[in-house]
C-alpha cells in the first residue's frame, strides 16, 4: 500500500488580492483572481483529472484530460489553463466529459505497458490512478504498431533514479520541472509522436548532459518513467516522517519515507518552509552515508594516538574521557581543556555541548565551526543592525528587483536558493556578481549577470567601498531612510570617508583589477533599481578583512534604504544546516545563548541561576586560539562533537603539531575522520537520521528534525553529551530534546515563544518569536533596526599581508562544487563520488601555458605554508594569476597549501587569499606522502577493534 | 602563546581600528575588543609582549596606547 500523495491542485495559487466568485457543479467558489478553473475546482473539493498539470508548475494543457463544460462557451476547454471569471458556470462531470477522458485515456494506455503489478510505482502512479478514476474498461486499438513501449532503451546513467522511455506519457512534466523548478534547463522533449523522448542536453545521457541530478524531474514524473532507483531495488515505503536536511543552510524539509528502519527515499516537501517542494542532488540522494559500512558503531578509546583502538563500551569510554579531562585540568588549570560544538548537530546537542563546558569544565574554551566560515558574519552584522542574522527569508528573493552576489556561489553551495534566485532573474530582476570567478550564475541558461566585477582575491572592502563611494557621491543617498533610521554622526563620519578619492571606483580599479565605469554602474543600478538585496557567502568572510566586508554591505544596505521590508536586505548564505543555530546556542567563547556576552552580569546570573554553576566572565580560546594555547603546553584537553578540524582548517601541519600536543581528544563522530586520527576517545555520533532536534537555516527558520530511525550505536548525540556531563560529575536531566528547547527558549529572549507543540503546528518558526513575534519574524528590522539606530561602520582597505611575490606569484582561493559537501565526509560515502571523486586546481590557460601545464596534468602547489599536489583543469572560469580548488577530499591537503592568516576580528581564517606558484610535478607532496602512511596506520589501528567485538 | 601570533593579531585589529578620527576613541575600542574576544592568557602574551623593547617596538602605537588601558592598575 502506497503512501497518501499531497493534495495537489494541478495549477499554482494565485496572490492575487482580487476575488473571484463562480460556481462549479452547482456549489458557489469564491477564489483569488488568475485562479485556473482546475484549481478552483480543487480547492472546492471537486478534484479534476489530470495528467500534465501539477501544482508546483504553470499549466501546459497538453494532456487534455481536464476538460470541463462551461456555460456559454463552445467545447471543451481545459480546465488548467482557463482562469476563472466572475459568474462563471462550470461542470466537471458530464456524460460527454466523461466519454471524451475515458477516450483520451484509451489512447494513453494503449501506449503504454500494462505491467502495473511489476512497475516500481503501483500503487503510486497517476496515470494508474486516473485511468481509475476515469472508468477505462477497453483499450479498442490494441498494442500493436508503432508505440514507445517496445524498443525503448533505459538510461541508468544517473546513480539515483532510471529514465524509462516505455513508460513515458510525454506530459512535459519532467521538462517543465527542469526549467521552472531547478532552472537547469537541461532537458527537451525530442522527435515527435511515437519518436518523442525526453531528452537530456543533446540527446545525451542524463549523466552526460547538464542534468544537476536536483531530482525535480522525478518528483514531477506521473508514473514510473523517472524513479528513484531505491524505489526499483526497495519497494515503496510503508511510513514518512518529516524532517529536515543535514546538508547546507538553506535547511529543506523533506519527506523521510521509510520501510521498518530503512530510508526508500527522501522526497522534498511541499509545504517546506525553506525548499517549498524542491531540493537538490545531495538532500535529494546522498543520505546512503548514514548505513555506510564505515560507520563506527562502537566507543573506542587508546592510550596514545599511536596505538590501537580498544573497543569498549559507552560507560568505559565516557569514564575515561572524564578522568582525563578532570586529570587535566588538575595538572594544567581549568583553562587546559575546551569543546566544538558542531553546525551539522542540533540546536539542542549544540546547546548541551556548550553547557557542558561552561557549567562542567568551569570555562568558556567553547567554539564552533562558523569560526572558519561565518564568524564575521556575526561580528559585523551586530555592530550595524544589532542582530547575528540575515535579514529576510528565501521568498523574499521573488520580490528583489536587483541582486547583488558576492563571494557566494548559490547554484553550488545553496542549490535551492540558487534555483529561486535564477527564476527571480527569469522574472526580470537584475543581477550584479562580484566574485573572482565566473561562477555560473554570471551566464547560464536564460540568466545573465547585468554586471560581474571579477575583482581579485583579497580585495572585497576596496570594492565595497568604492560602490558606496558612488552612490554618495552621485547622490543616491536614501536621505529620508537614513535620516529617519540611522546614527546621525556615525553616518556623517562614513559619508565623509567613503567619500575621499582613495575610495573611489577609479582608485579602486588599480585594486581590485575592476574598471572603474563597471563599478559605477553596478553601484547606480543597486541604488536605484527599486528593491535591492545583496546575498553573499564565504568569498566576503573568509578573509583578513571578512568582518569589515561584512560591515561595509551591511553599509550599502542602509545607505540605499535597503533593509526592513521583503525584496531587500543582507543576506549571508551560511555553509552547514545548522550554522546559525550553533551560533545562536552560545556556541562562541566570548557569548551565552542569544549572543550574550559572557561579561554581562545579568545575562550570566540568568544562566548561573538556571544550572546552579557559577560562569567564568571572560572570553574563552577560540579554535584557532586552542591551536596556539596546544603549542604552548597550555591547552591539553577537547570534546570536539562533528566536526573535523584538522582536514577543515587552514595550515594542517600546523593543526596537526597542535593536535600532537593533546592530551585527551575526545571525537564524537560518524566516521573515522582525520581529526579522529589525533585522537584518544572516540564517541558514535549519530545522523540526522537518527534523533530529534531542530536545525536553525541561514533565514533564521527553526525546523524539526524527527527520529527516522533508531541510533545505530545506541545513544543520540544529545544522550552521549548528556552522558559525559553525569560523568564529569554535572548531571544534566533531560528526558526528550523537547525539554532542552525549552530551556533554552525560557533563557533566551529571541526564543521565548519557540517549543516543539508551536513547531508542530507552524511547521518552522523564524526567531525572533517572543511576545514582540509569536508568529516568528520573516523580515528584521521592519521599522527600525533591532539595535535601535542602525549604525555606519568605517571599512578601511587594509591590504592582506599575504602577497604575491616572484617565489609566489598566483593567487589561490578555494571554494566548493554542488555534489561534495564540506569535507566531504558524507558525500564521499555516496554516489556523489560520480560527479566529483577528486578536488583539482583549476588553472587559467594563460598561467598553465607559461608553465607548460596541460588539462589533467599533475602540478604541486606550493605556498608559505606547504605542499600538495592536484590534477590540473585548464580554464577560463579563474583569472589569470589566479588558481582554485576545494577541500572535499583529505588527500587533496587543501588546507595544507591555507595559511593561518585569518579576519582581525574573529580569527576566521583567510582560505580565500593564498600566494602560491604552481609547477608540474610527478610525484604527490611529501605531506600527502606521511598523509597516505597516516592513514594506513590508523586504519590499521580499527582492525584489532573490530576483531575485539564481543 | 607564541608572541608573534599576538602581535600579528593585535597590530592588525589596530590597523582596522585606527581609522577612527577621534584616536582617543580608537584606543578605547581597540581595548574594549581585546577584553571582549580575547582570552586571558592572550592578554596576558600582550601584555608581556609589550613590556619587552623588541616586542613594544613591534606593536603598533595604538595597540601600545590599549594595552596601557589594559593594564591593571598597580
Amino acid at each position: 500500500m502506497s503512501l497518501p500523495r499531497d493534495t495537489d491542485y494541478g495549477t499554482p495559487a494565485c496572490d492575487s488580492a482580487q476575488s473571484v466568485s463562480l460556481l462549479i457543479d452547482g456549489q458557489p467558489v469564491c477564489v483569488p483572481a488568475g485562479t485556473s478553473i482546475m484549481r478552483a475546482a480543487g480547492q472546492s473539493g471537486c478534484a479534476i483529472p489530470k495528467l500534465c498539470a501539477t501544482d508546483s508548475l504553470e499549466p501546459f494543457g497538453s494532456c487534455r484530460l481536464c476538460l470541463v463544460e462551461v456555460d456559454g462557451r463552445k467545447g471543451f476547454p481545459a480546465s488548467c489553463t482557463t482562469p476563472v471569471e466572475a459568474g462563471m458556470v462550470v461542470r466537471t462531470q458530464t456524460p460527454k466529459l466523461a466519454e471524451l477522458r475515458r477516450n483520451v485515456m484509451e489512447l494513453y494506455i494503449s501506449d503504454h505497458p500494462l505491467d502495473c503489478l511489476t512497475c516500481p510505482t503501483n500503487g503510486n502512479c497517476e496515470l494508474q490512478d486516473m485511468a481509475g478514476v476515469v472508468g477505462l474498461r477497453e483499450v479498442r486499438y490494441g498494442f500493436k504498431g508503432e508505440n514507445h513501449f517496445e524498443c525503448s532503451q533505459k538510461d541508468e546513467s544517473n546513480p539515483y533514479f532510471s529514465y524509462d522511455p516505455a513508460k513515458c506519457i510525454v506530459c512535459n512534466r519532467c521538462v517543465r520541472a527542469c526549467e521552472e523548478t531547478q532552472g537547469t534547463f537541461a532537458l527537451t522533449i525530442s522527435g515527435r509522436g511515437f519518436d518523442s523522448r525526453v531528452s537530456p542536453g543533446q540527446n545525451e545521457s542524463f549523466m552526460d548532459s547538464e542534468c544537476v541530478s536536483c531530482g525535480a524531474c522525478v518528483n514531477a514524473c506521473p508514473t514510473a518513467t523517472l524513479t528513484e532507483k531505491s524505489v526499483i531495488q526497495l519497494g515503496q515505503a510503508e511510513r514518512s516522517v518529516t524532517t529536515t536536511c543535514a546538508y547546507c543552510g538553506v535547511g529543506c524539509s523533506f519527506k523521510a519515507e521509510v520501510k521498518g528502519n530503512q530510508v526508500v527515499r527522501m522526497v522534498p516537501a511541499k509545504d517546506g518552509g525553506a525548499n517549498a517542494g524542491h531540493a537538490c542532488v545531495k538532500g535529494r540522494f546522498a543520505w546512503g552515508y548514514a548505513t555506510h559500512a564505515d560507520r563506527i558503531t562502537t566507543p573506542m578509546i587508546r592510550p596514545s594516538v599511536d596505538a590501537p583502538w580498544q573497543k569498549v563500551s559507552w560507560d568505559e569510554a565516557l569514564a575515561y574521557a572524564a578522568g582525563e579531562f578532570k586529570r587535566i585540568q588538575a595538572k594544567y588549570g581549568r583553562g587546559a581543556v575546551g569543546g566544538i560544538t558542531s553546525s551539522r548537530c542540533t540546536n539542542e546537542e549544540t546547546y548541551l555541548v556548550q553547557k557542558l563546558v561552561r557549567a562542567a569544565f568551569g570555562n568558556n574554551n567553547v567554539d564552533t565551526c562558523a569560526r572558519v566560515c561565518h564568524s564575521p558574519t556575526g561580528y559585523g552584522l551586530k555592530q550595524t543592525l544589532g542582530e547575528s542574522a540575515g535579514t529576510q527569508d528565501f521568498a523574499s528573493v521573488l520580490k528583489a528587483d536587483v541582486i547583488v552576489v558576492i563571494g557566494a556561489n548559490p547554484t553550488d553551495g545553496h542549490p535551492v536558493f540558487g534555483s529561486l534566485l535564477k527564476k527571480r532573474i527569469r522574472q526580470g530582476a537584475k543581477l550584479i556578481v562580484v566574485d573572482p570567478r565566473a561562477i555560473d550564475l554570471v551566464r547560464s541558461p536564460h540568466v545573465a549577470a547585468a554586471h560581474h566585477l571579477k575583482l581579485l582575491p583579497g580585495t572585497n572592502v576596496a570594492m565595497v567601498n568604492a560602490l558606496a563611494h558612488t552612490i554618495v557621491t552621485e547622490g543616491l543617498v536614501a536621505e529620508a531612510y537614513v535620516a529617519e533610521r540611522c546614527e546621525g554622526p556615525a553616518f556623517e563620519a562614513w559619508r565623509e570617508f567613503v567619500s575621499r578619492p582613495e575610495n573611489s571606483p577609479e582608485a579602486a580599479e588599480a585594486i581590485t583589477g575592476v574598471p572603474a565605469a563597471e563599478i559605477r554602474a553596478a553601484a547606480r543600478l543597486y541604488a536605484t533599481a527599486g528593491n535591492g538585496a545583496i546575498y553573499y557567502g564565504l568569498g566576503v568572510t573568509e578573509h583578513s578583512q571578512g568582518s569589515t566586508t561584512v560591515m561595509g554591505i551591511a553599509n550599502l544596505a542602509m545607505v540605499t534604504g535597503n533593509v526592513g521590508r521583503p525584496g531587500v536586505g543582507v543576506n549571508p548564505l551560511r555553509g552547514q544546516n545548522n550554522v546559525q543555530g550553533s551560533c545562536d546556542m552560545g556556541s562562541f567563547p566570548h557569548e551565552l545563548p542569544g549572543y550574550r556576552h559572557v561579561s554581562d552580569t545579568t545575562t550570566r546570573a540568568l544562566f548561573e541561576s538556571a544550572w546552579n554553576v557559577s560562569i567564568d566572565p571572560e572570553p574563552g580560546l577560540r579554535i584557532p586560539n586552542m591551536f596556539e594555547a596546544a603549542l604552548d603546553g597550555s591547552f591539553k584537553g577537547i570534546y570536539i562533537q562533528g566536526e573535523d578540524i584538522v582536514q577543515s582548517d587552514p595550515n594542517t601541519q600546523h593543526v596537526e603539531a597542535a593536535m600532537a600536543q593533546m592530551e585527551c581528544v575526545v571525537v564524537q563522530d560518524l566516521f573515522l575522520n582525520e581529526t579522529a586520527k589525533w585522537a584518544h576517545v572516540f564517541l558514535p555520533g549519530s545522523s540526522f537520521l537518527e534523533k530529534d532536534g531542530t536545525f536553525t537555516n541561514a533565514e533564521r527558520r527553526i525546523s524539526r528534525v524527527r527520529k527516522v530511525m533508531p541510533p545505530v550505536a545506541g545513544k543520540a548525540d544529545w544522550e552521549a553529551t548528556l552522558a559525559l556531563a553525569d560523568a564529569l560529575g554535572y548531571p544534566m536531566s533531560y528526558g526528550h530534546p523537547s525539554e532542552i528547547m525549552d530551556e533554552i527558549a525560557r533563557l533566551t529572549p529571541s526564543f521565548h515563544g519557540v517549543n516543539y507543540d508551536l513547531l508542530e503546528k507552524k511547521g518552522s518558526i523564524q526567531w525572533p518569536c517572543n511576545e514582540a513575534a509569536p508568529e516568528g519574524t520573516p523580515t528584521m528590522h521592519v521599522g527600525g533596526f533591532i539595535r535601535g539606530k542602525g549604525r555606519f561602520m568605517l571599512t578601511p582597505f587594509v591590504p592582506t599581508t599575504e602577497k604575491i611575490t616572484r617565489r609566489f606569484p598566483l593567487i589561490l582561493t578555494t571554494g566548493r562544487i554542488l555534489s561534495q559537501y564540506n569535507v566531504g565526509a558524507q558525500t564521499r560515502r555516496t554516489a556523489n563520488v560520480a560527479w566529483h571523486d577528486e578536488d583539482r586546481l583549476e588553472i587559467h590557460p594563460v598561467d598553465a601555458e607559461d608553465r607548460g601545464i596541460k588539462d589533467g596534468d599533475w602540478v604541486g602547489i606550493a605556498s608559505r605554508a606547504g605542499e600538495t599536489v592536484l590534477r590540473a583543469t585548464v580554464t577560463e572560469r579563474v583569472q589569470p594569476g589566479v588558481v582554485y580548488t576545494t577541500f572535499h577530499f583529505p588527500e587533496s591537503g587543501a588546507n595544507v597549501i591555507t595559511t593561518d592568516n585569518s579576519d582581525w576580528a574573529t580569527n576566521c581564517p583567510e582560505y580565500k587569499v593564498t600566494a602560491v606558484q604552481v609547477t608540474l610535478c610527478a610525484q604527490p607532496s611529501e605531506w600527502q606522502q606521511r598523509f597516505a602512511a597516516r592513514r594506513e596506520q590508523q586504519q590499521g589501528f580499527l582492525k584489532p577493534a573490530t576483531t575485539d567485538a564481543g | 602563546m607564541n608572541t608573534d601570533y599576538v602581535l600579528r593579531m593585535a597590530n592588525q585589529i589596530g590597523d582596522a581600528l585606527g581609522i577612527n578620527p577621534d584616536q582617543e576613541q580608537a584606543v578605547r575600542d581597540l581595548a574594549e575588543h581585546l577584553k571582549r574576544f580575547w582570552e586571558p592568557r592572550m592578554r596576558g602574551a600582550l601584555l608581556t609582549l609589550a613590556d619587552t623593547p623588541d616586542g613594544a617596538a613591534r606593536l603598533s602605537p595604538l595597540v601600545c596606547q590599549a594595552v596601557a588601558v589594559l593594564r591593571p592598575p598597580p
